[in-house]
């Protein structure tokens, strides 16, 4: 792999790190505000974040 | 079916090569689908491991971003370089240079950096110096094993906290002890790649006497609320134990006090004291921060937590409500780490040892290196916790604790943590994953649980040198890409002799306890 795709993967990697942090977090307070479908909504996102990362060569 | 979250993070990065974060994802993923399918778990359940294993993992990110923040900022003002320049100077006898750079230098780049640097800088280092390659790579790796654990400003002990949920006051004083004991075997194994059992032989007494330094320094520090600073510290002392042995020994008598590596230009001028300077500062504000109580009460007052509810599967595996992870947000190892990297870098600025405009590349490093095992960490974390919060890691305990006698077991575990160093390439990562499982296993034992997880992390220290994430690091910066196969089949039987020699150790204590 060339250094040029590596370091574009570099903003990618970030925005998943970043998304797997904030996203748990969103999903506690949906939790704790009995916001159900709020709650189901971050936590799709928070998987198809993780099948993008499991995707990620 | 409980075993099968690790085993694939397991298989995906032995045989197919994967990193650490997407192994991770994929363990991930099977954990989840494994507890909603046979382990009854329900969508509050997950939702409340996930949030858990976020909360876990920050404390451990805190750690590592600061250090490797502080770490590029020396590197920046040329600490590493200036220590490269001095150390092969001090001797020219080369069973003194492999350990003054292989062991220490090695051990000491540990405590402050970690994550892989101490093999890729001292390994050319020796080869530099006329070591074959692979066995600058060999004694690179072995070198720092006994440091692993309380290095990287002790971020795979953190890890060990937070998972079990234990004080560091608690697990410090065996896992000083059975760390201690591996700086002996770690010490003689370099002697004895780099020159043989001739070598081994003349390293003896020098090794003997820098371990007991190694070991007790480490202890101190660590027993002592210390532990971030416990390799680093100790490292700083067995340096300086090996200067004095070189300068009434064989090996001053041998060395002329100049380097054998050119200097880089840019160096001119520099003084390797001031070089350094930030972790003397490290040293100095962790003292302070921890020892002077007002000061500590003052910046403790601000922490961050969250409450959570009681879960339970459809089985009836329940785990009780409570408070996640208290994070000191001004106190933490981290925030110390910050305070530390804002004066060095300020006085290192001002002092014309770093110029202007580097600040965005220490970041680009900084980021480089971090986001990788960030994300790798947060997986990990996110597979161990899914796996507690379901009964897969009860269950798995429970199956060890029938299949493996007991009075055997604390021989057994240090293998158990090395295996989780060897699969995911570190300490911080097998502790995460495992640690809890060697709990339950030591509870349902009726062992010592300090004992056992002082095991685990020993395993997971010596274990992790011979990851293959780690070896590979190491290869690339000798040419040895391609032959990383060779030197792990070269490493794993030198490997197995320094994690036996902490299981025998482990043994030996449940027995007189």
């Amino acid at each position: 792999m060339s250094i040029n795709s590596q370091n574009r993967r570099i903003p990618l990697r970030g925005i998943l790190l970043a998304m797997q942090i904030l996203l748990p977090f969103v999903l506690y307070f949906a939790l704790g505000w009995q916001i159900p479908v709020g709650a189901w909504a971050v936590a799709i996102v928070f998987l198809v974040n993780m099948l993008v990362m499991v995707g990620l060569a | 079916m409980a075993f099968l979250p690790v085993l694939v993070v397991v298989l995906l990065m032995l045989i197919f090569r994967w990193g650490g974060s997407r192994a991770g994802g994929m363990g991930w993923l099977t954990a989840l689908l494994i507890s909603v399918l046979f382990f009854g778990a329900r969508f509050e359940l997950l939702a409340v491991a996930q949030i858990k294993a976020v909360l876990l993992s920050l404390d451990v990110l805190y750690i590592i971003w600061p250090a490797l923040l502080l770490f590029n900022i020396a590197r920046e003002a040329g600490a590493i370089r200036m220590i490269s320049y001095a150390l092969p100077g001090l001797t020219r006898d080369r069973v003194m240079q492999s350990l003054l750079i292989g062991w220490l230098m090695a051990s000491f780049l540990q405590g402050m950096g970690g994550f892989g640097v101490p093999v890729a800088v001292v390994a050319p280092l020796l080869v530099g110096l006329g070591f074959a390659p692979i066995q600058s790579v060999a004694m690179a790796s072995f070198g720092h094993g006994w440091a692993v654990t309380f290095g990287s400003l002790a971020t795979s002990f953190q890890s060990l906290m937070a998972v079990t949920g234990l004080p560091g006051e608690s697990l410090a004083p065996l896992t000083a002890l059975l760390m201690g004991i591996a700086c002996f075997p770690s010490g003689l194994l370099v002697a004895l790649i780099g020159s043989g059992w001739k070598g081994l032989r003349r390293a003896l007494v020098p090794v003997t006497l820098i371990s007991i330094t190694l070991g007790v320094v480490q202890y101190l520090l660590a027993t002592n609320g210390l532990w971030t600073l416990g390799a680093t510290g100790a490292s700083i002392a067995g340096l300086l134990v090996m200067i004095v042995w070189l300068r009434f020994t064989i090996g001053h008598q041998e060395g002329d006090g100049k380097s054998t590596i050119e200097k880089n230009p840019e160096d001119t001028g520099k003084n390797l004291w001031f070089s350094l300077f930030a972790y003397g500062l490290l040293v100095v504000m962790a003292f302070t921060v921890n020892m002077v109580q007002p000061l500590n009460d003052f910046l403790s007052q601000v922490s961050f937590t969250l409450a959570f509810p009681e879960t339970i599967t459809t089985y009836g595996w329940v785990t009780s409500a409570g408070d996640g992870r208290v994070i000191r947000i001004f106190s933490h190892p981290g925030a110390i780490l910050f305070y530390t990297c804002f004066i060095a870098f300020v006085l290192y600025r001002t002092f014309g040892y770093i110029k202007k405009g580097s600040l965005i590349q220490i970041f680009k490093r900084v980021v480089k290196s971090g986001l990788d095992s960030s994300l790798g960490i947060l997986t990990m974390v996110g597979v161990a916790s899914l796996m507690l919060h379901s009964g897969m890691t009860y269950l798995l305990a429970e199956g060890l604790s029938v299949s493996v006698s007991p009075q055997f077991y604390p021989a057994v575990a240090p293998f158990i943590g090395a295996l989780g160093a060897f699969i995911t390439g570190s300490n911080n990562n097998s502790n995460v994953l495992f640690a809890v499982l060697q709990q339950n296993t030591a509870e349902l034992m009726n062992l010592s649980v300090p004992l056992i997880l002082a095991a685990q992390t020993a395993g997971g220290a010596l274990g992790s040198v011979l990851a293959p994430a780690k070896v590979i690091v190491g290869c690339s910066t000798v040419g040895l890409s391609g032959k990383e196969g060779a030197v792990m089949r070269k490493m794993l039987y030198y490997g197995a002799l320094t994690i036996g020699s902490v299981a025998l150790t482990a043994f030996v204590i449940n027995l007189i306890s």
